[in-house]
């Protein structure tokens, strides 16, 4: 208690001292983009995720700054990184639908049809709202296990028996998801077009002619990174990543075209 | 509302007209002066077209003697054709001098005002020739426009004495910029036939041409001669491509006078007109278009010179299913023929119709200028409060190399309930307009680090496994209450005794105390009190035969009845018959267990 009591005190400290700076920083980019002044604004974000840390606000802010400059695929990137952290942030994902629809690539199915579904389902919520969910389900089973175990009644047993195995089933649901939103959140092989356009190659290098060009795409374009290469071109190295961007569709782009959501 | 958006239209059109006619441009010019001898008088002449002034300013020849002048001369035409009217007039300023000696002299400058607007002619040339030229034979003197006797058919038409030009205002311009390009012919001949074998070509432009009746009628200096020109050809024209750009000659079949001095005999000769056919070929133009530059503003669309725009909304009351009209307009100088309509930005609640654009250009001098009016029809679906958004028209000004901006003022309008067109409207769905992102995110944003998931993290499956092994270690604690409560079949016969026990509770005591006779008696009563209270048997209907009735509507198995009857039996036949007092034992385990039996019953 009395840890805890010291606790709020220095937490009352710092906040006297440092959010003053992290709210007026952020006061001051939310008033620059109302402004108008966006380039501003964007910066000012940045800062603020540079020295404070980051938050799902703080990247659909700046999503929204880099959006009103016309930079889409720093836009799409932001309002990926934001649902990252927070799935349920309804404001990202209407802008990010938004702003997919303003790209100019529409690409093909990805993924299996149930497994988006599973995807869908997982970004109902946060990883690890999943997770204490599964705990709580779980704690369910265990007193309903007891329930059958120590009761006599039947009916009481009955309760106890089938609701144990409903409860768990549903327990280890939550648990799959939790790991899938886990998954999802933490994912290393999403990047996202930030080039106005980019060139994508049949091979790891920069192509030598025209059949060597497998396919064209622009700014904002979701792709799935599944390799990378290092190669070298007139003694400068570059990286080239094998990315997936829809079923049907892969090649190999220069990882300096792409940024990766995390 | 009908009635005034016509009246307004007239209006518009009535202001058109007034522009269009007044639209000639004043020009000041020196009339080409011809060929002077020694001792002769001579006419300079400057011509004030298009213009109202008495006063010249000017000052006298040097080296030549002014005998009179100005002179002025006033002659004004106006005519209408397919309703666009033209006035023109022209003012001839004349002063004559007497040519005293030979040689060169120069024409000074002469300046006229014009509705406070100062025109001046650029300073010519007068040649005057020795009097000893004047009487050397024609053949012998270069050909002059105004001297027929050096027409002879025995020169050949040279190059400088026939030719056609093709003449571009400017060579430098902005692409869409406009070029004033003329073609004219140049003679010091008279021409009797004209043919165009093939005309200039203009690859890469856009043409706007001039309606000109080709006359040879202007007299002109060029490079110090004087010739007799006609304007082939006049049009604006638009680059539409940066790069240089040409305009290929075209080739003339041009038929010439020439006269043939025939001798009649004595000192009479005869000046015979004689055709000759010669062939010219104009010369090409080259014009170097420089790109726009880069970058452009957002709403460019292709407008180069200069504009102005005005929009007004007909009418200031607005009503549901009612048409009304915004009216764009576009005035100014350049390529207007070519600016694409604005899209006006109107709510979607509102309906709206193609708009009409009506575009009347006229050429005015070295470009094109007129207004573009562009009318756009919507009718309000809905009440409300709604604003017609502003509009952004963007054009290069090639002058100030430079994109203007000009914008519309948007219009607040508010839409009352008209005449309502069908009886019932049916009701409308929320629509979302989806045209753009939502607004940032105002509160705390509360930054910090971001951790891994939980269920990526080891403590996670730690308090997962607690309410397990908390079952389990409580399980295990209590396994004895757990193994009773497992045994439901034992614990039904266990509960189906205790009735039987508490029913043979007396039963009991007397086979310990072997009093046979007793405890038959009492075993009867308590059998038979046991099903009595068991089936709702009141005492006075208990038979045998009710009973076994009861049993088997109950379930019984035709063994159990049996029992139930033999124990009867056995217990009122023992009463009569104690001899069978070994048996008591056996009695009493069958009656416990017969009424286990039907206790186990009931609870199906």
């Amino acid at each position: 208690m009395k840890l805890r009591n010291l606790f709020f005190i220095l937490t009352a400290f710092i906040a006297s001292v440092l959010p003053t700076a992290a709210a007026s920083l952020t006061e001051k980019a939310d008033s620059a983009y109302s402004a108008g002044k966006y380039q501003e604004a964007a910066e000012g974000y940045m800062r603020v995720i540079n020295e404070q840390g980051v938050s799902a606000p703080l990247y659909y802010n700046l999503g929204n700054a880099e959006y009103r400059q016309g930079h889409l695929g720093l836009a799409i990137l932001n309002y990926e990184r934001a649902l990252r952290i927070d799935p349920t942030f309804s404001q990202a994902r209407n802008n990010l639908e938004f702003v997919n629809t303003k790209i100019v690539d529409r690409p093909g199915m990805r993924g299996t049809f149930l497994g988006n579904a599973c995807d869908t389902l997982a970004n109902q919520a946060a990883s690890d709202t999943w997770a204490w969910i599964a705990f709580v389900l779980f704690v369910f089973v265990c007193l309903l296990v007891a329930m059958y175990l120590f009761t006599t009644d039947v009916r009481r047993r009955k309760i106890g028996f089938f609701g144990a195995i409903v409860v768990f089933v549903l327990s280890v649901i939550a648990f799959l998801l939790a790991q899938r939103a886990a998954r999802i959140a933490t994912d290393s092989s999403t990047a996202i077009v930030t080039a106005p356009s980019a060139i994508l190659s049949t091979s790891p290098r920069q192509p030598r002619d025209r059949n060597e060009e497998a396919l064209l795409l622009h700014e904002g374009t979701r792709l799935t990174i599944l390799d990378s290469v290092k190669a070298v071109a007139d003694s400068v190295p570059a990286l080239w990543l094998d990315v997936e961007i829809d079923n049907e569709h892969r090649a190999w782009i220069r990882a300096t075209d792409v940024e990766r959501v995390r | 509302m009908k009635l005034f958006r016509l009246r307004t239209l007239w209006l518009v059109v009535a202001l058109l007209a007034g522009t269009l006619a007044s639209s000639a441009a004043t020009n000041f010019t020196l009339m080409p002066v011809r060929r002077v001898y020694e001792g002769e008088k001579f006419a300079v002449t400057f011509r004030l077209d298009n213009g109202d002034a008495r006063d010249i300013k000017t000052s006298q020849i040097n080296g030549c003697r002014l005998i009179y002048g100005p002179s002025i001369s006033t002659s004004r035409s106006y005519s209408i054709v397919n309703g666009h009217a033209e006035s023109s007039s022209r003012i001839e300023f004349t002063y004559t001098y007497l040519a005293e000696k030979a040689g060169t002299f120069t024409i000074p400058e002469a300046s006229v005002v014009v509705d406070g607007k100062r025109y001046a002619t650029r300073p010519g040339k007068v040649v005057v020739e020795p009097a000893s030229n004047a009487s050397k034979p024609a053949s012998s003197r270069p050909v002059d426009l105004n001297d027929i006797d050096t027409q002879t058919s025995d020169r050949t038409v040279g190059s400088n004495d026939v030719f056609v030009r093709i003449i571009t205002s400017r060579t430098r311009v902005y692409e869409q910029e406009a070029i004033e390009c003329t073609i004219k012919l140049y003679t010091k001949y008279s021409i009797s036939e004209f043919f165009p074998t093939k005309q200039p070509s203009f690859d890469g432009f856009l043409i706007e041409e001039c309606d000109v009746k080709p006359a040879l009628n202007a007299e002109e200096t060029f490079n110090g001669q004087n010739y007799l020109t006609a304007l082939l050809k006049k049009c604006i024209i638009f680059p539409q491509k940066p790069g240089k750009l040409t305009i290929n000659s075209g080739n003339y079949d041009i038929t010439v006078v020439q006269y043939d001095n025939v001798n009649m005999g004595g000192f009479m000769t005869v000046r015979q007109p004689k055709t000759r056919k010669i062939q010219v070929s104009s010369n090409t133009a080259s014009i170097e278009v420089l790109p726009l530059p880069t970058p452009q503003p957002q709403g460019f669309t292709g407008a180069v010179g200069t504009f102005s725009i005005d929009s007004k909304l007909v009418g200031n009351k607005f009503m549901t299913n009612d048409p009304a009209t915004l009216i764009y307009t576009i005035r100014g100088t350049g390529n207007i023929k070519y600016v694409k309509e604005p899209v006006i930005d109107f709510p979607s609640e509102f309906e709206q119709y193609t708009p009409k654009a009506d575009i009347n250009a006229i050429v005015s001098g070295p470009s094109v200028m007129g207004t573009m009016t562009i009318e756009y029809t919507f009718v309000p679906q809905t009440v409300g409060s709604f604003t017609i958004g502003s509009d952004r028209f963007v054009y290069f000004d090639p002058d100030k190399r430079e994109y203007v901006t000009l914008t519309t003022p948007a219009y607040d309008i508010k839409v009352v309930q008209g005449a309502a067109t069908s009886a019932s409207k049916d009701q409308e769905a929320i629509a979302a307009k989806n045209t753009d992102i939502l607004h940032i995110y105002l509160g705390d944003p509360h930054p910090g680090h971001i951790g891994k998931p939980i269920v990526n993290q080891g403590w996670y499956y730690i308090i997962l496994a607690l309410p397990a092994i908390a079952l389990v270690v409580i399980s295990i604690a209590n396994r004895r209450n757990l193994r009773r409560a497992a045994d439901v079949k034992g614990q039904k016969l266990a509960r189906a005794g205790r009735v039987a026990r508490k029913r043979l509770v007396t039963a009991k005591k007397m086979l310990d105390a072997h009093d046979a006779d007793k405890f038959y008696a009492e075993t009867l009563r308590a059998l038979m009190g046991y099903l009595s209270d068991k089936f709702a048997i009141p005492a006075g209907k208990l038979s045998r035969t009710e009973i076994s009735t009861q049993l088997e509507s109950h379930g019984a198995s035709e063994q159990l009845r049996a029992s139930v009857q033999s124990l009867l039996d056995q217990c009122e036949m023992a009463r009569y018959t104690p001899d069978s007092a070994g048996s008591m034992a056996t009695v009493y385990d069958e009656v416990s267990s017969v009424i286990n039996s039907i206790e186990s019953l009931q609870k199906k």
